[in-house]
């Protein structure tokens, strides 16, 4: 039985409180909404050039941003991060943008780890995934649960490297959002947008880095 | 209707009092106000139309107010086609059995905690340390918090009432003494200390900012990544989400998100927003994320606000801009407010969801500025509901106080009466002199202000002598 | 945008009233009645400067704020209605407009009389209250935008070359929308504008709330006092002779080298 309490007095409190209709300010008039979706917020930022909007954007959020233009310079990139951060175990989402990543690892002897084997994955020194979309506006990337087969490649590592494709960019995180709704059956169990490293500001709003997400946040940007 | 015990026992003077005279909370809420209001404008500046993003905000959640129960039912029924365990908790004893029930049904005690406001109200943690579960604070300030046995301070940073120094001598306590008072250090600590317990867990609660009923999606706003975790890595997730938390579709999402970070900390996003679709997908090819699902709808007081003069304080989306505006909260820090939720906000939360008696007096606690209401991000009128909660209150005040705003009404209302009690006062301050001081209510003043001295002659005087 | 009152009036006044000038009822503030009359004074020496007639209407009273905001609205409707009255009766008589030096009165009555009287279930009240909120000004809103004055009237004769900082009271500021005005008559007449860090946060007083919470109001009006002296301000100027009273009150016990002054105190005397 998948669902406990009383769904009917629960609903049934609250359909008596708003018997009388929802109360009404009379000093501060609301003003109704538009028929139909919600029209597309507008920002006031340049998103003609998304590529270099959201290489700003995400390279002011703290990530290092990388213009990938073949697979030899992903490779390329994989590699210097295994010289760069020590990279002995490597965990590799199932992305399609990281289907050569594995045999790029492989000729380091670094340990690939596939998606599954959390405390493994919690081992690793370096994350490696795509992302179903990049943002503009922000420089966010999008990383879809379904699509990348797992979830902790991309938070538990000490360094997450995000592989998006040129193609996938979208101006706003509207863009994004816009298509989710019909498709309810078929949403990922997690889709999250991730915006640089991790951080806290919770000692006297002084920004640590790396608490408890990845530190550091490298983007390829490949097209 | 109440969970967790407030610290009340005390007169809200009293605790405004003791807060003023601490320098360093003084200073700690200076930086933490100041710097949020400024990167907050540069933020919003991004929007094309900020001003109408908000009116439209506060009008969208109207809508879903006015229909907020056909909502959580298309909700509910979402989260179930996903595999979901929907749990209808009326008040917070029943969203405490209910969470207990899970830990127990499915073999759990190791608990980790990201952060939800709702489970402060419940005082969730007592009830499952009481069956025998570990409970882990993960977010950094509210793990500082547990540590120290406090309350949150502040929604979006809890600990901000206390500087590295002090939060170095919490840690330390921990960490056996060797960590110096160095942000980097402390988290570092943090992190590698948490890390454990994320992995360990066998069940993670979470809060949720926001459910999204078309798709019966829930959606978590964090900066840190301890939420992802809580959420990801355990082998059951609990989710507990306050009724009126709901937009309908994810435009309506789309607008809060643009809103909410700008509102709380002036950033753009946070690090990261995650939205959740039911369990693991299992058989779409998905190897992590929880196997199990449950959310928990929380009532505890929300469904007798709806519908009342105070119906559009559950717009509120827990951004915190209110008490990053408020001079009232600049000044006497959030345990002044004596529960969970501080500031403006707590100021009308408080008296409309916890019984006691002691709660009404919150309503005081404001100039009625309105700095609230120009920086709430979906509109909402604080000051009005504020003086709305004195209206409620005023009938029980005392009879001395009745009989003495029913003497002004009756002097004031007369233009010979209101003239001759300006006379009056005049010649007694005068006469008096400086034993007006003396007088009870007048110490109140002349404790800290010179105070005015009444004029000799009203403008009203100098008027009829011809004299203007 | 309200109208203005004289297109409004042309066509409803005759001859014997000089084009352009404005009958004003002024209505003073029991806090200006009964503490700080001078400001009342200086009021209708400016309006009369710019060639207005000014008249007191006798049977004003309060209007009703100190109650409203305590929550108790049988006894703020009480007297209010006198005053509502009383104002009604003065435009019925030959007024153009109510003129009132204190933003907080202006608020009351423009904003949240008709609540007021709808809440008690007075509608009549109400309805009256409402039409009379289109002819309510406050001080600095009249002078800037409803005022025409004559060709060389109203122009600052004798500057006042102290740092000034305006302060900007809380119902003035966030429920009437008037800063721009206020603050520029200050900036005319005192070309030493001091901006301060604490622009636009609340004094602490709020009425009653100055001695509910007598430690938080103090250190509320510590605040601004603080940041208006880190400033370099020596004087400040406001709309409102409650918010006035607080931080000229604390000032003095601080020992603070601070002039406070009504924004028509300050007018009247650099108009001269």
């Amino acid at each position: 039985m998948a669902e406990h309490g009383d769904r009917a007095a629960f609903l049934g409190r609250m359909r008596m409180a708003l018997a009388g209709g929802a109360p009404a300010n009379p000093i501060r008039p609301l003003t109704p909404l538009p028929a139909g979706r919600l029209p597309s917020l507008e920002y006031a930022v340049d998103l003609s050039d998304m590529r270099t909007r959201f290489t700003e954007a995400a390279t002011a959020a703290g990530a290092v941003v990388r213009s990938l233009g073949s697979p030899e310079d992903v490779a390329a990139l994989v590699t210097e991060l295994v010289a760069a951060h020590h990279v002995r175990r490597a965990a590799v989402s199932g992305d399609p943008e990281c289907a050569t990543v594995p045999d790029v690892l492989s000729a380091f002897d670094v340990d690939v780890i596939r998606p599954g084997d959390v405390q493994a994955v919690a081992g690793a020194d370096l994350g490696i995934t795509g992302a179903v979309a990049g943002v503009a506006l922000t420089g966010s990337v999008v990383v879809d649960s379904t699509r990348a087969g797992g979830r902790t490649a991309s938070v538990l590592p000490p360094v997450h490297l995000a592989l998006v494709s040129l193609d996938a960019l979208v101006a706003t995180p509207g863009d994004v959002f816009r298509g989710l709704g019909r498709r309810a059956d078929d949403l990922p169990s997690n889709l999250v947008f991730i915006t640089g490293p991790s951080r806290s500001a919770d000692i006297e709003l002084v920004i640590t880095l790396g608490v408890h997400g990845p530190h550091t946040l490298w983007i390829g940007l490949i097209g | 209707m109440s969970g967790r015990q407030p610290i009340f026992g005390t007169t809200l003077r009293s605790r405004t009092a003791v807060a003023v005279a601490d320098p360093r909370l003084k200073a700690s809420l200076a930086n933490a106000t100041d710097t949020f209001a400024a990167r907050k404008g540069v933020a919003f500046a991004q929007l094309a139309d900020p001003e109408g993003a908000r009116t439209m905000a506060r009008s969208a959640k109207a809508a879903v107010l006015a229909r907020l129960p056909e909502l959580l039912e298309s909700f509910a029924d979402r989260l179930l086609a996903r595999g979901v365990h929907v749990w209808w908790a009326a008040d917070a004893a029943e969203a405490n059995a209910h969470i207990a029930a899970i830990a127990a049904s499915t073999g759990s005690t190791r608990v980790v905690k990201s952060k939800s406001m709702a489970t402060e109200e419940t005082g969730l943690n007592d009830a499952l340390e009481a069956v025998g579960c570990t409970v882990t604070e993960t977010d950094l300030g509210e793990w500082i918090i547990q540590l120290a046995r406090e309350t949150p301070s502040h929604i979006i940073v809890p600990a901000i009432h206390r500087d590295r120094h002090q939060i170095a001598d919490v840690l330390n306590k921990v960490a056996g003494g060797d960590l110096a008072a160095v942000p980097e250090e402390l988290a570092a600590f943090a992190r590698a200390r948490l890390r454990q317990r994320f992995l360990e867990a066998d069940l993670g609660i979470s809060g949720a900012n926001f459910g999204v009923a078309e798709t019966g999606s829930i959606v978590l706003v964090t900066n840190e990544g301890n939420g992802r975790l809580v959420t990801s890595v355990p082998r059951v997730h609990v989710a507990v989400l306050g009724m009126e938390r709901l937009v309908e579709t994810w435009d309506q999402l789309d607008l809060m998100l643009a809103l909410l970070p700008r509102a709380a900390t002036g950033q753009p996003i946070t690090t990261y927003v995650s939205t959740i679709t039911g369990p693991r997908r299992v058989a779409a090819g998905e190897t992590e994320g929880p196997e199990e699902l449950h959310v928990v709808i929380l009532d505890n007081g929300r469904s007798a606000i709806l519908g009342t003069e105070f119906h559009e304080m559950l717009a509120c989306i827990r951004c915190g801009a209110c008490l990053n505006a408020c001079p009232v909260y600049r000044q006497a820090g959030g345990h002044a407010y004596g529960w969970v939720y501080s500031g403006p906000m707590g100021a009308v939360l408080t008296p409309l969801l916890l019984d006691s008696p002691e709660a009404p007096e919150l309503a005081n606690a404001s100039s009625l500025c309105g700095a609230c209401w120009d920086a709430c991000p979906v509109g909402i009128p604080l000051q009005d509901l504020l003086l709305g909660l004195r209206r409620r209150a005023a009938p029980s005040a005392s009879r001395r106080t009745k009989a003495a705003w029913s003497t002004w009404a009756t002097t004031w209302s007369r233009p010979r009466g209101y003239r001759m009690s300006l006379r009056t006062g005049a010649l007694a301050g005068r006469m008096l002199g400086g034993a007006v001081a003396h007088v009870p209510g007048a110490a109140r003043w002349t404790g800290t202000r010179t105070a005015p001295v009444p004029a000799r002659r009203s403008f009203r005087d100098r008027w009829d002598a011809g004299e203007v | 945008m309200r109208s203005p009152l004289i297109a409004q009036n042309r066509t409803e006044r005759t001859a014997g009233r000089t084009l352009g000038l404005v009958r004003v009822a002024l209505f003073p503030s029991c806090v200006v009645d009964s503490v700080a009359p001078d400001v009342g004074v200086a009021a209708v020496r400016v309006l009369r400067r710019r060639g207005h007639a000014v008249d007191l209407p006798a049977d004003a009273t309060c209007c009703g704020q100190p109650a409203w905001n305590a929550g108790e609205v049988e006894a703020a409707a009480k007297v209010a209605r006198t005053t509502l009255a009383a104002l009604t009766a003065a435009l019925a008589d030959g007024a153009d407009v109510v003129v009132v030096p204190a933003g907080s009165c202006t608020t009351m009555m423009r904003v949240f009389w008709p609540e007021l009287f709808h809440l008690v279930g007075d509608e009549d009240a109400a309805t009256a209250a409402r039409a009379l909120g289109e002819q309510v000004r406050e001080f600095s809103e009249f002078v800037t935008s409803d005022s025409p004055v004559r060709p060389g009237v109203g122009t600052v004769l004798s500057p006042d070359p102290t740092p000034t900082t305006y302060h900007h009271s809380c119902h003035m500021l966030r429920e009437l929308r008037i800063a721009d005005a206020p603050a520029a008559l200050t900036a005319s007449a005192c070309p030493n504008v001091v901006t301060s860090t604490a622009e636009g946060r609340c004094c602490g007083f709020g009425g009653l709330f100055s001695v509910k919470l007598p430690e938080l109001s103090t250190a509320m009006a510590d605040d601004v006092l603080d940041a208006a002296v880190e400033g370099g301000a020596a004087q400040v100027v406001g709309s409102d002779s409650s918010c006035l009273m607080q931080l000229a009150g604390r000032a003095a016990h601080r020992g603070l080298r601070l002039r406070f002054r009504h924004l028509a105190e300050l007018l009247e005397e650099t108009d001269r």
